[in-house]
C-alpha cells in the first residue's frame, strides 16, 4: 500500500545533530533518524512554525507512525499505473495527531491532495522531550504510493445538498472507527467521494460543511465489499448568513455599466421580502424614486412621470404587459429570471422609446446544474415550473400558471338573479431552451404567453342551450389582455474583443372591451422586434469600450374605441415600423470615466406620419475614494406619439412630433462600512413637447378611473413639465439580516397648454417612505416588515355642478386644478416564512401579512351622482396570503 | 388583488333594489324644463315650463336666460349693445317658496337660419338658475336691472355668459343651476321633434291620490308616447320616500312600464308626498308628469 518512511526527521535538524542522543531515547530510532537526516535532503521548518517546536531543544523520541490511513488514487493516475511519492512536512501533536500537513515535494497528478487526506486522519506516538513527556513535533514525511499496494474502495458513494439535490463540491468527509481510527475523503465536482481500505467493522461518516447541517450515517464495512452511500446535507440559512436580498450592485470599474444609477435585485432572495407575495417584479416599487402606485397594481411611476412614460423590458426588449390585471402578479415566473435591474433615468443609448424610468427583467443564459422545478400553490393561483437538462449544454425549461379566483368566486357571485359573472382568470405559460456551445456562444429560445379574461354576463351565457355562449345576448361587458411572443436570441463573440447579442421577437397582442352589443374598444399589435448589438467592455488593459446597437421594431398596429352614444367612433389600422441605431463609447480616464452615447429613431406609420428623434446622452463618473462615487449624467429622451393620436383615420394628429425629457443627475455612492452602503441621487428632468388632448375619450387605463376636469381639445404638443427630486437609499446587509430604507422627495409639474397655469402632476407624491426589514431566525423561521408611508396624489376638487335638463345628467364644476391632495398612505406588512428540507426537496411555506395596521388609503375621489358630495374609493383592505412552494 | 376585489365589490353593490337615493329631491333644485316645441325653426318662439323644487321651503329667486350659442359666448350678450337690453329675454322671479313651475316663452334668432342643417341641432342653451336670497350676486345684479353698457351689466353678462364659472364662487346648498337645449332646425312642423308624454297611476286606486303605509311600495304603472331611442328613459322624483331605480331605460316602441315608488318608513309632516317622472325620449325631447300620494300610518 503506502511505505513510510523509515526515518523521521526532526525538524531542527541542524540542532540535532549537534546534540547527543538524550539520556534514555531509543537508540535505535535516535540512529534511523540521524541516518534520515543524512538521506534526505535538510528541510527547516517554515516560518512561523509554532513556537514549541523552534524552542524544542531536543527530542529523544521523535513522533512514530501508529496508523497510517491509507490514501486513495487519483483515478487517472491509476488507470496510467503512475507511482509516486509526496514529501510532507507534518506537525504532529503531543497527543500523536497530525495538527497540520503541508506538501513539500509534490508529485502532481492528484497524488499530493490524496497523501494530505491521508496523513490528516493518521495518528503517531508523540514525540517525546528531554523529559520524557510527549510534545509536538514537526517532521518530514513520505508518503508513497505504489502499484503494489493500491487499497481497495470501502465506502463510496455522493453527497448532496437536501432538497434542491445540488451535488456538493470540495466537502471533506470523515470516516471514524469505533477504536477512534480515522479516514478522510474529499468530494470531487460531482459531489462523489471514496473511503478506501478502511478496516472491516462498524464506521460512522461525518459529513459537514460550511453554512450545512452536519449529516452522520453508520455503515459496517466489509472485506471485499465496497458500501455505497448517499448522503444529503441540508443548508441552514441562518448559518450560512443573509447574502446580500437587495443586491444593488453599483457600477464598478471592472464592470462597468452605462447606466449610472442601476439597481439589481437578486432573484433568489428578493421573493421573500415583506409586502410582495413573492412577486419578485413588484419589489421594484420599494426603491427610490418610485411612487406608490394605485390600488397596489404594478404600474411604474418613476420620478414624477406617468405610468405609460416607463416600461418593462425583457432582456433589452420591451415586453407587452408584465402583470396580470395590472398587478396580480408579473407574469414571468422568477426562475426564468436572473435578476431584476431598475434603472430611474438617465439609461443607456441602448433603451429609447421612453420619457421615464425602466424596469429590465433579465434571464439567465447559463446552464442550469441540475435539473429540477417547483409547484407553488397560494390562495390566488397555482404555479409549476420543470427544468430539465438535455446533455451537458442544453437545458428546456417549462412552466405555467392558472389562477382560480374564478373558480372560488363564480359559484358565490352566480347565485344573483339574472346576472353571470366570469370573475377575474388568468394564466401564462412558458417554454424555454437554452444551449451553449463549446465556444461559449448561447442560443435561447423562449416561448411565452399570457392571457387576462374578465367578463359580466347578464341572463343566461347559454340562452340556446346549444352548448355555445351566446355572447350578442349575455355579454354585458368583457375584458382580455393577452399576447403571445417568440424571442430568439443568441449571444456570443463578434471576433477578437467583441461580443454580440442578436434578439428576434415576434408576436401577437391585443386588448379589448365590449359592453352590450354597441360599445367597445381594442388595440392590437402584431409585432417584429430585431435587435443587434455589438460590444467592446472595457478591460483591464483596454480604457476605451465600444457598444454598437441596431433596434428595429415593426409590423401592424390597429385600434378601435367606440363608446355608445358618447363620443366618435375611432378606428384605424397602419403598418408601422421603427428603426433606430446607437453607438454608446465608455472612456476611463484614471478615476474618472465617461460614458458618451448616440441614439437616433425613426417611426413610420403608413404613409400618415413619419417623427423622428436624436437623443445625445453622457453619463459620468468620478471615484473620489475606493467607497465613494460621485456621479453625474445628462441625456435627451424621447417618446413617440402612438397610433391613435396620429391617425388621421381616427380623431389624430400627423403633425405631432416625439415628445422628450431633457435628464439631469447628480448623485453619490458611499460604501459606508462593509456592511452598510448608502446613496444620494438628484434629478433635475424638464419636460417638452408632451402630447395633451382627448383627455375624456374612451380608452384602456390601469388604475382609478380617470377624473376631470378633461383636456377635450385635439391632440397636439403643447404640454410641458418638470420634474425635480432627490433619492436617498440606505441598505445593510447583516450576517442574519437585511435592511433597506429608501426615501424619496420630488416635485412634479404640468402645464398642459400654453395659455393654462402650472399645476401638480397627476402623480406628484412630494414624499415617499420605504423601510424593509428581515431577519434569518433558527430553524429556518424568517421575518420580514415593511413600513411605508407616501404623500397622497393630487386631485381637482369639485366645487359646484348644474344640471343638463335634457339628458338628465350633472356636469361638475372643477376648482383649482390638482388644488387638493388625497390623504397620505402609510402601511405596515408583515411575512414569515419557514422551510422544511426533505431528502430529496423542498417545503417553503409562507405567510404575507398586507396592512396589518388596518390603514385605508384613498386612491380616486369620485362623487355622488349630483356631485354633491365627495366617496372616496379606497384601498389597501389588510390582506393575508397564505402560499407554499415545493421545489426539486 | 385588491383593486380587482375591488372592482368586483363595486359591481356587485350596484345590483340592489329599493328605493333609490338620486329620486329624493331634498334641497332646491331645478328639476325640469320642458320646451314646447322641442324643436323650433329660427325666428319661432317657444315657450317654455320650468319646475322648481324647494322641499325645505327656504324661498328663492329665479333668473331664467337663453344663451344663443356662437362657439365663443352668448349672442344675447354681444347683441346687447343694439337692442339696448343687458340680456334679451332675461327673466327674473323673486319671493318664490315650496313648488313652482314658471312659465315663459323664447324666441330663436332669426339669425339662425343661417346656420341650421337638415338635422336639428342644439344651438339655444336656456338656463335656470335658482338661489336662496342673498346667496347669488347674478340675481342681485338683475334684479337692480343695470342699465346696457354699466360695469354692473357687463358684470351681469360675464355670468350668465359662462354659467357654470360663476358657480365656482357660490355654494353647493340653496344654489341650483339647470341647462336645457332647445333644437334648432328648418323642418316643418310636421316633420319635427314632439315632446313625449308621460301619465301615471296605481291602476289599484282609482284616485289621484293614491294612499300607501309608511315603508311600503306604490306600483305605479306609467303611460308613454313618444319615440325612444338611444338614452331614452324616466327618471322619478320625490321629496319624501323614493322611487326604485333611479332610471328606468326605455326601449324602443315602450308604451308602459311599472314604476314602483317606496313611501317613507314614518309619515312625513305632509303626508301628501309629490311626486314627478320625467321622460326623456333621447333625441331631445321631454316629458313630466306631476302626481302625488297620501302616506298613512
Amino acid at each position: 500500500m503506502l511505505r513510510v518512511l523509515p526515518f523521521l526527521l526532526m525538524s531542527m535538524l541542524s540542532a540535532f545533530a549537534q546534540e547527543p542522543a538524550p539520556p534514555g531515547a531509543p537508540a535505535g530510532e535516535t540512529a534511523e533518524a540521524a541516518e534520515a537526516a543524512e538521506a534526505a535532503d535538510p528541510v527547516q521548518p517554515e516560518a512561523g512554525s509554532p513556537d514549541s517546536i523552534a524552542e524544542a531543544p531536543a527530542f529523544p523520541r521523535l513522533p512514530q507512525p501508529l496508523d497510517i490511513a491509507p490514501a486513495a488514487w487519483p483515478p487517472e493516475a491509476l488507470a496510467e499505473r503512475v507511482e509516486a511519492t509526496v514529501r510532507l512536512e507534518l506537525l504532529v501533536s503531543e497527543l500523536g495527531e497530525v495538527l497540520d500537513a503541508r506538501v513539500t515535494e509534490p508529485a502532481g497528478r492528484g497524488f499530493d491532495e490524496a497523501a494530505l487526506l491521508a496523513v490528516r486522519a493518521s495518528r503517531f506516538e508523540p514525540a517525546l522531550d528531554a523529559e520524557g513527556q510527549p510534545a509536538p513535533a514537526t517532521i518530514l514525511f513520505d508518503y508513497d504510493f505504489e502499484l503494489t499496494e493500491v487499497p481497495a474502495p470501502s465506502i463510496q458513494g455522493r453527497v448532496r445538498e437536501a432538497g434542491v439535490r445540488t451535488p456538493l463540491a470540495d466537502l471533506e468527509l470523515t470516516a471514524v472507527a469505533s477504536d477512534g481510527r480515522r479516514a478522510l475523503a474529499l468530494t470531487d465536482a460531482d459531489g462523489r467521494f471514496t473511503f478506501v481500505g478502511l478496516e472491516p467493522g462498524p464506521w460512522t461518516v461525518v459529513a459537514q460543511g460550511p453554512a450545512l447541517r452536519t449529516e452522520t450515517a453508520e455503515v459496517r464495512v466489509e472485506e471485499g465489499v465496497i458500501v455505497d452511500l448517499e448522503l444529503s446535507l441540508v443548508r441552514d440559512a441562518r448559518q450560512e448568513g443573509l447574502v446580500s436580498a437587495m443586491e444593488e450592485i453599483t457600477v464598478e470599474a471592472e464592470r462597468l455599466s452605462p447606466q449610472i444609477t442601476e439597481r439589481r435585485l437578486d432573484i433568489e432572495t428578493i421573493e421573500v421580502l415583506p409586502g410582495t407575495n413573492g412577486d419578485v417584479v413588484k419589489v421594484v416599487q420599494n426603491l427610490p424614486g418610485v411612487a406608490r402606485a394605485p390600488l397596489g397594481i404594478g404600474q411604474l411611476i418613476i420620478r414624477g412621470t406617468a405610468p405609460e412614460d416607463s416600461r418593462f423590458f425583457l432582456d433589452g426588449s420591451p415586453i407587452p404587459l408584465v402583470f396580470h390585471f395590472a398587478g396580480l402578479t408579473s407574469i414571468l415566473p422568477s426562475d426564468v429570471l436572473d435578476e431584476v435591474a431598475y434603472i430611474p433615468g438617465n439609461y443607456s443609448v441602448r433603451y429609447g422609446r421612453i420619457l421615464g424610468g425602466l424596469v429590465d427583467l433579465r434571464t439567465t443564459s447559463e446552464i442550469a446544474e441540475r435539473s429540477g422545478g417547483f409547484v407553488a400553490i397560494d390562495v390566488y393561483q397555482s404555479a409549476a415550473y420543470v427544468e430539465q437538462k438535455v446533455g451537458e449544454r442544453s437545458v428546456l425549461s417549462l412552466s405555467g400558471r392558472r389562477s382560480y379566483i374564478d373558480a372560488v368566486l363564480n359559484p358565490i357571485l352566480n347565485g344573483m338573479d339574472g346576472l353571470q359573472v366570469q370573475a377575474p382568470r388568468y394564466y401564462d405559460a412558458q417554454a424555454r431552451f437554452l444551449h451553449q456551445q463549446d465556444d461559449g456562444t448561447t442560443w435561447d429560445a423562449l416561448a411565452y404567453l399570457s392571457d387576462d379574461r374578465f367578463r359580466f354576463l347578464g341572463g343566461e351565457e347559454d340562452p340556446d342551450g346549444d352548448g355555445e355562449p351566446d355572447q350578442d345576448t349575455s355579454t354585458l361587458f368583457a375584458f382580455a389582455d393577452r399576447f403571445q411572443r417568440l424571442r430568439l436570441r443568441r449571444l456570443g463573440s463578434a471576433g477578437g474583443d467583441w461580443t454580440s447579442e442578436s434578439t428576434l421577437s415576434l408576436g401577437p397582442e391585443r386588448r379589448f372591451f365590449e359592453a352590450t352589443t354597441e360599445s367597445e374598444a381594442e388595440e392590437r399589435r402584431d409585432t417584429v422586434a430585431l435587435r443587434q448589438e455589438w460590444d467592446r467592455p472595457l478591460s483591464p488593459d483596454r480604457d476605451l469600450g465600444l457598444r454598437l446597437g441596431l433596434d428595429v421594431v415593426g409590423g401592424n398596429e390597429s385600434f378601435l374605441f367606440y363608446l355608445a352614444n358618447v363620443g366618435p367612433r375611432e378606428e384605424g389600422s397602419a403598418p408601422f415600423v421603427a428603426p433606430a441605431v446607437y453607438g454608446e463609447l465608455t472612456w476611463r480616464l484614471g478615476r474618472f470615466t465617461a460614458i458618451p452615447g448616440l441614439r437616433g429613431d425613426l417611426l413610420w406609420y403608413a404613409e400618415d406620419y413619419v417623427g423622428q428623434a436624436v437623443d445625445p446622452r453622457l453619463g459620468m463618473r468620478y471615484r473620489l475614494t475606493d467607497d465613494a462615487v460621485l456621479k453625474g449624467a445628462v441625456g435627451k429622451f424621447s417618446a413617440p406619439p402612438s397610433l391613435r393620436q396620429v391617425s388621421p383615420e381616427g380623431d389624430g394628429n400627423p403633425d405631432l412630433t416625439w415628445a422628450w425629457s431633457l435628464q439631469n443627475s447628480l448623485g453619490i455612492e458611499w460604501q459606508a462600512s462593509g456592511r452598510l452602503r448608502t446613496e444620494a441621487t438628484a434629478f433635475y428632468n424638464p419636460l417638452f413637447d408632451l402630447v395633451v388632448g382627448r383627455e375624456d375619450r374612451l380608452r384602456f387605463f390601469t388604475g382609478p378611473p380617470p377624473v376631470g376636469p378633461f383636456d377635450t381639445e385635439g391632440y397636439a404638443n403643447d404640454g410641458v413639465g418638470m420634474v425635480c427630486g432627490l433619492e436617498l437609499l440606505a441598505r445593510y446587509d447583516g450576517p442574519t439580516s437585511v435592511g433597506l430604507a429608501t426615501l424619496t422627495l420630488s416635485h412634479s409639474e404640468r402645464q398642459d397648454r400654453p395659455d393654462e397655469p402650472e399645476e401638480l402632476f397627476a402623480y406628484d407624491q412630494p414624499v415617499v417612505f420605504n423601510a424593509l426589514w428581515t431577519q434569518l431566525l433558527p430553524k429556518n423561521w424568517r421575518l420580514g416588515g415593511r413600513v411605508r408611508f407616501s404623500s397622497g396624489n393630487p386631485y381637482t376638487e369639485v366645487v359646484n355642478r348644474y344640471q343638463d335638463l335634457g339628458t338628465r345628467t350633472f356636469q361638475p364644476v372643477y376648482g383649482e386644478r390638482s388644488g387638493a391632495r388625497l390623504p397620505p398612505l402609510y402601511g405596515i406588512d408583515l411575512r414569515i416564512d419557514k422551510t422544511y428540507t426533505f431528502e430529496r426537496w423542498r417545503l417553503e411555506t409562507y405567510l404575507d401579512l398586507q396592512n396589518i395596521a388596518f390603514s385605508t388609503q384613498t386612491e380616486v375621489i369620485t362623487w355622488t351622482y349630483d356631485y354633491g358630495e365627495e366617496e372616496p374609493i379606497t384601498s389597501n383592505p389588510p390582506t393575508p396570503v397564505f402560499g407554499f412552494k415545493g421545489e426539486w | 388583488m385588491s383593486g380587482a376585489l375591488l372592482i368586483l365589490g363595486s359591481l356587485l353593490l350596484a345590483c340592489g333594489t329599493g328605493p333609490s337615493e338620486e329620486t329624493l329631491v331634498d334641497e332646491l333644485r331645478v328639476l325640469a324644463t320642458i320646451t314646447d316645441p322641442p324643436e323650433a325653426q329660427a325666428g319661432e318662439t317657444v315657450s317654455t315650463s320650468t319646475l322648481v323644487v324647494d322641499p325645505a321651503e327656504a324661498g328663492y329667486d329665479v333668473l331664467s336666460w337663453p344663451c344663443t350659442f356662437t362657439g365663443e359666448g352668448c349672442a344675447e350678450a354681444e347683441l346687447s349693445e343694439l337692442s339696448g337690453e343687458v340680456w334679451s329675454g332675461l327673466a327674473l322671479e323673486e319671493g318664490l317658496s315650496g313648488t313652482s313651475t314658471l312659465g315663459g316663452s323664447t324666441t330663436l334668432s332669426p339669425g339662425l337660419a343661417d346656420f341650421l342643417t337638415e338635422d336639428p341641432v342644439p344651438l339655444v342653451q336656456l338656463w335656470t338658475l335658482a338661489c336662496e336670497p342673498g346667496l347669488c350676486p347674478a340675481l342681485e345684479l338683475a334684479a337692480d336691472a343695470p342699465e346696457a353698457g354699466s360695469e354692473a351689466a357687463a358684470e351681469l353678462q360675464a355670468a350668465l355668459s359662462d354659467p357654470p364659472a360663476s358657480l365656482e364662487a357660490l355654494p353647493m346648498e340653496g344654489v341650483s343651476l339647470g341647462v336645457r337645449w332647445v333644437l334648432a332646425s328648418p323642418r316643418d312642423p310636421g316633420a319635427r321633434l314632439e315632446n313625449p308624454t308621460v301619465s301615471c297611476e296605481v291602476l289599484s286606486q282609482d284616485t289621484e291620490e293614491p294612499v300607501v303605509a309608511p315603508g311600503e311600495a306604490l306600483d305605479f304603472t306609467c303611460f308613454l308616447e313618444g319615440r325612444f331611442t338611444g338614452f331614452a328613459g324616466a327618471w322619478g322624483y320625490t321629496t319624501a320616500g323614493g322611487w326604485e331605480g333611479a332610471t328606468y331605460l326605455l326601449d324602443p316602441g315602450v308604451t308602459l312600464i311599472d314604476y314602483a315608488w317606496f313611501a317613507p318608513e314614518e309619515v312625513p309632516a305632509d303626508p301628501v308626498v309629490p311626486l314627478w317622472v320625467v321622460v326623456v325620449d333621447g333625441e331631445g325631447g321631454v316629458g313630466l308628469w306631476e302626481g302625488r300620494a297620501r302616506v298613512e300610518g
